[in-house]
């Protein structure tokens, strides 16, 4: 037990490492300098040059990673270069805002794509079966700034019944405010169910063919108990494995929908600072959304440890 | 699924008889040869120029303009029917960069096994680990939005998966007794990997290969979106989409049709997965 979480969690700093030596030989290579575009182009050189001592932005790089890295851990990433304000504060705030996205769309998206999974894998082949493959196939290969777009053009443009846009506004109330956030949350959703209920349903129609549950049905236990008690229990080890895997591409998703719904979150803050060539934020963020990402694996993999008991003898 | 593959000509002939016997195989097939058509026929197809600017902005569509105008007068049909050629070649050409890469890779990993495969895991689990979309967006940031950029950054994203897969499909493969015969007849590693080992995991990386096609399709279409993709002038899908959502209420068919084709071709070739799997399946 003791092993296996020193294990996980060495792999996990091993990863964080590589990671942010990625991250910050990409930031070597970018041909921007801080410090002149902190000042702007209209700086006197002599100016960039004492703000490039003061940043220390002349040592060797490995004294320079060595700097980044130690002041990192204790969630000090720097100024931002466009903000002009500490990276970690502008990216608490954002993040939080990210995860509750997150959040709200994972509410929504599991039970669904559970539900819909279990009821093509119990019917397989059936008529039932064949309609949420085929809904399930359809929704896998819409990309969410296309089901975005679907999307806002139903509902905002034919219907009228949301708005396109959800920029959270502290004053409004917080029916109106959830009101804005359903448009996200169920492109975001929709991204995900089919595959959830495509993995769910593969599990749950070989866990209705298995011998335990044969025996089940010859012991005259009524099929409903066989479902919930015998199969479910059983056929939910692996979209749970699954969707915590599909961790990155759901961060993917994030950050198209928070760019197509003007939300201000912590993808937006990145993709920004990307095209603002905003450097130290982008290394920060991207430090923060993949420790984000590695975390949430690891703590997946633990649970599912204590989960399924074929895990532990392993 | 093993299948004796003699000549190109033989295997083209295999491969229609029996597409043919799956239903999504054949409208996945279908949908993929239109556009495959419409790119190649981009330039005899389209009423104008993709970059020609027109008198009117924002038209609705009409008979000169089928699917009207774009916010600088632009022909919106010639744009999503050059902008095919975007996604034809491209998406392929990132994922066969990919295959080159991670193949070798994966057949190396799962068949030398030891210190090499730990090695060789270690690095893909780590690259795993990193959100795909994040890799694409350091890499573009620092080497700035063009073609090259774009496929290689997409084929570095799908290196690590699939090198996964080709590993774990080797280790299936490596204990079969066809495998332990070359083995004991004195077969050199590399007539064992490639004319033993590999033959017999293609058809699954085939499949893998049109699901990884139609997320590299998903991908350049979000790079577009997300304004890191191919720069304009050139059309682009996912760049249409988002040159366009600014007036989606006014002009909607500006964006909807890109969003649509785009859409078109990724379900064309998950119907074209499912229906080669079904096959296998059948046999």
């Amino acid at each position: 037990m003791l092993l296996f979480l020193l294990n996980r969690i060495g792999t996990m700093l091993l990863t964080m490492f590589v990671i942010s030596m990625l991250v910050f030989t990409i930031a070597e290579v970018v041909p921007v300098d801080p410090a002149r575009s902190a000042l702007g182009p209209y700086a006197a050189q002599q100016a960039v040059d004492e703000l490039r001592d003061q940043l220390g932005l002349d040592r060797p790089v490995t004294v320079r990673y060595a700097d980044w890295i130690s002041n990192a851990v204790r969630g000090d990433f720097g100024q931002s270069i466009h903000y002009r304000r500490p990276v970690n504060e502008l990216v608490g705030v954002r993040l939080g805002r990210s995860l509750t996205l997150a959040a709200l769309a994972f509410a929504f998206m599991i039970p669904l794509g559970l539900a819909l999974g279990c009821i093509a894998g119990i019917n397989e082949g059936k008529l039932p079966d064949r309609i949420i493959s085929l809904m399930s196939s359809v929704f896998v290969s819409v990309p969410p700034f296309a089901s975005g777009i679907f999307l806002i053009l139903i509902f905002s443009v034919w219907l009228g019944w949301f708005t396109g846009v959800s920029i959270p506004d502290p004053d409004a109330s917080f029916f109106e405010s959830s009101k804005k956030l359903i448009l996200p949350i169920l492109v975001l959703a929709l991204d995900e169910i089919g595959y959830l209920a495509r993995m769910t349903r593969i599990t749950m129609a070989e866990v209705m063919k298995s011998d335990y549950v044969r025996t089940a049905v010859l012991k005259g236990i009524p099929r409903r108990r066989i479902i919930w008690r015998h199969a479910l229990p059983n056929a939910l080890m692996a979209p749970f494995t699954a969707i915590m895997l599909h961790v990155n591409w759901m961060i993917g998703g994030v950050v198209v929908v928070e760019v197509l719904f003007n939300y201000p979150g912590l993808g937006r803050l990145l993709l920004d600072a990307a095209l603002r060539n905003d450097i130290t934020l982008l290394m920060g963020g991207t430090l923060v959304l993949t420790f984000v990402a590695v975390a949430t694996q690891v703590v997946a993999d633990i649970g599912l440890y204590f989960m399924n008991p074929r895990v532990r003898f392993e | 699924m093993i299948t004796q593959v003699s000549t190109p000509l033989a295997w083209l002939h295999w491969a229609i008889s029996d597409l043919a016997r799956s239903k999504s195989a054949t409208i996945g097939v279908m949908i993929i040869l239109a556009w495959v058509f419409v790119a190649i026929a981009a330039p005899l197809i389209s009423p104008y120029s993709p970059t020609e600017m027109h008198n009117a902005r924002l038209e609705p569509p009409s008979p000169e303009h089928w699917l009207g105008t774009d916010h600088l007068a632009r022909d919106v049909l010639s744009r999503l029917f050059w902008g095919t050629r975007v996604v034809v070649v491209l998406a392929p050409l990132s994922v066969f960069l990919g295959i080159l890469i991670a193949a070798p890779l994966g057949l190396i990993s799962g068949y030398v096994g030891g210190r090499v495969d730990t090695l060789i895991m270690r690095g893909v689990d780590i690259l795993l680990s990193f959100p795909t979309l994040l890799i694409y967006i350091l890499i573009i940031t620092t080497f700035g939005p063009s073609a090259v950029v774009v496929i290689i950054s997409i084929a570095l994203g799908s290196i690590p998966p699939i090198t996964r897969i080709v590993r774990s499909l080797v280790l299936d493969v490596r204990t079969k007794d066809y495998v332990s015969a070359a083995r004991l007849r004195g077969e050199r590693r590399r007539y064992i990997l490639l004319r033993e080992i590999l033959p017999n995991v293609s058809g699954p990386i085939i499949v893998d290969t049109m699901i990884r096609i139609g997320y590299a399709i998903m991908a350049i279409g979000a790079l577009g979106f997300l304004g890191l993709g191919i720069p304009p002038p050139t059309p682009d899908w996912g760049g249409m989409i988002n040159e366009g959502r600014q007036w989606i209420f006014a002009m909607p068919w500006i964006v909807l049709a890109p969003a649509a084709a785009l859409s078109s071709v990724v379900i064309g070739l998950n119907l074209l997965a499912d229906g080669i799997r079904e096959i296998a399946q059948q046999r």
